[in-house]
C-alpha cells in the first residue's frame, strides 16, 4: 500500500506529509482548497502524467522553480520510495528506490492507479472518442502491444486522410492503406473487445446486488462504423475492407476516413434498451464507477501490483448507502482516496482516515 | 555600436545541418578555426567539387561521379538479384554488410502522402522498366518498416504482379547482440512470426 505522500510546490498545496489509510482516505473541504490537486499530485507521482492532462507549468506552483513530490510503498513485498522533481518545463526527474530512472515503466510495473471525477458520468454522455480513449488506455496499460498496433494504425490514417485531401486521389494507393488499416484496426478490435469482455467479467459479480432483478440483462457491445455490427472479430479485418472498398468514393468526396476502429464506439445494454434513459443518472453512474473499478482490478490486484483509486467527488448524485456500498467493495482490493464537500460522506466507511483540507493544507482529523 | 560575431556567417550556414543547433555549429566554427587554412581550403574545395560533379547513375540512380556508378559497372556481381532502395544511403549501408552481391535500383524516397509523395514522383516506372527486361529473377525490396516503407512495397508489389520474378523483402527481428527483454513488442512479435528453423 502507500503509506505516505509528500507534497512540495505542488499548485496551492503547502508543503506537507499525508499518510494515506490503508483501505480509505476521505479529503473534505469545499471548493478550490485544493482537494483534487491532491489527488492529481498522487496520480501524477504514479504515473508521471496528470489526470486532466494539465501542462507542467500549470502544475508547478507560482511560487517555486519547481515541484517535489514523493511517496511511500510498503507490503507486497515492496518497501519502496518514490520522488519526482517537476520543472515548469515538464523536464521530471524521477527517484524510484534509490535509482534514477527515466521513465514510469519500472513504477508502473508495482504501482495501478485510476482516477475518475464526477465526470464518470461521461462514459455514458460524451462522444464516442471519450469511450475509445477509456478502452483504449485500459489497452495500452494490459496489452504490451496494443501501442505499437495503435501507432501504425494511426500513421496509416493520418497518410489516407492526408491522401484524401489531395485534389486528385491515387485510388491504387487508396486501396494499399486501406490493407493497412483493415489490417492493423482488425489487432486494434480483438484488444478491446478482449477488454471488454474482461472488464464485464469483473463487473458481473456487483451487477446483482446494485441492479437488482437485472443484473443478468446488462451487458456492453462494441458498436463497430459502418453497420459492421454482428461481425466477429475474426472476420471484422475483411468485413472493413470490403466496406472500405465499397465506401471509397463517398471518402474520397468528403475527404476523410469514415470507417475504422478510428470510429467505433460500446453500447451498454440493459436487454435491447441502451442503459443511458433506461436507468437514473445515479444507477448509470454506479455501473460507469463498476467499470472503472473492474480495468483497475485488471491491472493492479489481479497482479499483484499496489492498487490505488483516486475519486474525485466521483460517487455524486449517489444516496449514502449506495455510497457505503460502494467504498466498501472497491477498498477490499484497492486503497481509495475519496475527496468530497458533503459532511455525510464522513461516514463513507467505519474505517477510515479523515483530512480536512482547507487553503492548500490538508489536515488529519480523525 | 555593437561588434557584430565574427563568425555568425559561419554559425548561420553550419546549422543548416541536420542535427546541428547553435552549440554545436559555434563548436564547429572555433573546430574550423583551428585548422590550418590549408586543411580549410581543401575541405571547401573537396565539397564544392563533390557537389558539383556528384551525378545520379542512369541506370539505378545511386550516386556516382560516372554516368554509371560502380556498382551497374562491376559485372562480377550477380546480375539477377535486384535490390530496391529508397535512397542512395541505404546501399551504403548494405554493402557495408558485404553480403549482397547484387544489382541496386533507388526510388528517391517513399510513398507519403502527408509529405505530398505520390508514386509518380518516385523511380517506379524506371524500376518496371528494368524488370521488364527479364534480367532479374529475385527483387528485394529493402524499404524501411514504416507505414510509408509497407505502402510502397504494397505498391511495389502490386506494379510487378504478374512479372516472372520472385518478389521478397527484408526480414525484421531482433538486432545482433541485443537483449531479448530490451526489444519493443512490435519487434518481438514479427522477430516471432518470421522465425526460422534452427540449423
Amino acid at each position: 500500500m502507500v503509506n505516505k505522500v509528500w507534497i512540495k510546490g505542488f499548485r496551492n498545496l503547502v508543503e506537507q506529509v499525508v499518510t494515506l489509510h490503508p483501505r480509505v482516505t476521505v479529503v473534505l473541504g469545499p471548493n478550490n482548497q485544493g482537494k483534487t490537486n491532491f489527488l492529481e499530485a498522487v496520480y501524477f507521482l504514479m504515473t508521471g502524467k496528470s489526470p486532466a492532462k494539465a501542462q507542467s507549468d500549470m502544475m508547478v506552483s507560482i511560487l517555486l522553480p519547481k515541484a517535489q513530490l514523493g511517496l511511500s510503498v510498503v507490503g507486497f513485498g515492496e518497501d519502496k520510495k518514490l520522488y519526482i522533481d517537476l520543472l515548469r518545463d515538464g523536464t521530471k526527474r524521477i527517484q524510484w528506490d534509490g535509482e534514477f530512472v527515466k521513465t514510469h515503466r519500472t513504477v508502473m510495473g508495482v504501482l495501478a492507479v485510476q482516477y475518475w471525477s464526477a465526470d464518470v458520468l461521461w462514459l455514458f454522455q460524451e462522444s464516442p472518442s471519450f469511450r475509445r480513449d477509456f478502452l483504449d488506455l485500459f489497452c495500452e496499460r494490459y496489452f504490451a502491444e496494443f501501442s505499437g498496433f495503435d501507432r501504425r494504425y494511426q500513421s496509416i490514417l493520418k497518410q489516407k486522410n492526408s491522401l484524401l485531401g489531395m485534389m486528385s486521389v491515387d485510388m491504387k494507393m487508396l486501396e494499399l492503406l486501406n490493407q493497412q488499416l483493415a489490417q492493423v484496426g482488425s489487432e486494434l478490435v480483438r484488444f478491446r473487445n478482449l477488454a471488454i469482455g474482461m472488464m464485464m467479467e469483473k463487473v458481473t459479480p456487483y451487477l446483482a446486488s446494485y441492479f437488482p432483478n437485472q443484473g443478468d440483462d446488462i451487458c456492453v457491445e462494441y458498436a463497430f462504423s459502418g453497420f459492421l455490427n454482428g461481425v466477429s472479430v475474426d472476420e471484422y479485418g475483411a468485413k472493413l475492407l470490403q466496406l472500405l472498398t465499397e465506401k471509397r468514393s463517398k471518402e474520397v468526396m468528403v475527404r476523410q476516413s469514415l470507417y475504422g476502429p478510428h470510429r467505433d464506439d460500446f453500447v451498454v445494454k440493459v436487454g435491447d434498451m441502451p442503459m443511458v434513459g433506461y436507468y437514473s443518472r445515479g444507477m448509470t453512474r454506479i455501473f460507469a464507477l463498476l467499470m472503472t473499478f473492474s480495468q483497475l482490478l485488471l491491472l493492479g490486484s489481479d497482479q499483484k501490483r499496489v492498487s490505488v483509486l483516486l475519486l474525485d467527488d466521483a460517487f455524486a448524485e449517489l444516496d449514502l448507502a449506495k455510497k457505503k456500498a460502494l467504498m466498501s467493495d472497491f477498498s477490499e482490493y484497492a486503497q481509495v482516496v475519496y475527496t468530497t464537500v458533503l459532511e455525510e460522506d464522513r461516514e463513507l466507511s467505519d474505517d477510515l482516515s479523515l483530512y480536512r483540507v482547507a487553503a492548500g493544507r490538508i489536515e488529519l482529523c480523525g | 555600436m555593437e561588434e557584430q560575431n565574427p563568425l555568425t556567417g559561419v554559425i548561420e550556414q553550419l546549422t543548416k545541418l541536420p542535427s546541428i543547433g547553435q552549440k554545436s555549429a559555434q563548436r564547429l566554427a572555433f573546430f574550423f578555426l583551428s585548422l590550418s587554412k590549408a586543411e580549410v581550403n581543401q575541405f571547401a574545395k573537396i565539397l564544392v567539387e563533390t557537389r558539383e560533379n556528384i551525378k545520379y547513375c542512369t541506370t539505378c540512380f545511386n550516386i556516382s561521379f560516372t554516368p554509371q556508378c560502380m556498382v551497374c559497372c562491376d559485372f562480377e556481381r550477380n546480375q539477377s538479384i535486384l535490390c530496391v532502395v529508397a535512397q542512395p544511403k541505404e546501399i551504403f549501408a548494405i554493402e557495408r554488410t558485404h553480403e549482397f552481391k547484387g544489382l541496386y535500383h533507388v526510388l528517391g524516397g517513399l510513398i507519403s502522402p502527408i509529405d505530398g509523395m505520390q508514386p509518380d514522383m518516385l523511380r517506379i516506372s524506371e524500376l518496371i522498366l528494368r524488370i521488364k527486361s527479364g534480367q532479374f529473377k529475385e527483387v528485394i525490396l529493402a524499404l524501411n518498416p514504416t507505414v510509408e516503407g509497407e505502402t510502397t512495397a504494397l505498391y511495389l508489389a502490386s506494379c510487378l504482379k504478374g512479372c516472372p520474378i520472385s518478389i521478397t523483402k527484408l526480414a525484421y527481428g531482433l538486432p545482433v547482440g541485443a537483449d531479448i527483454d530490451y526489444a519493443d513488442d512490435m519487434t518481438l512479435q514479427k522477430a516471432l512470426s518470421g522465425r526460422r528453423t534452427f540449423e
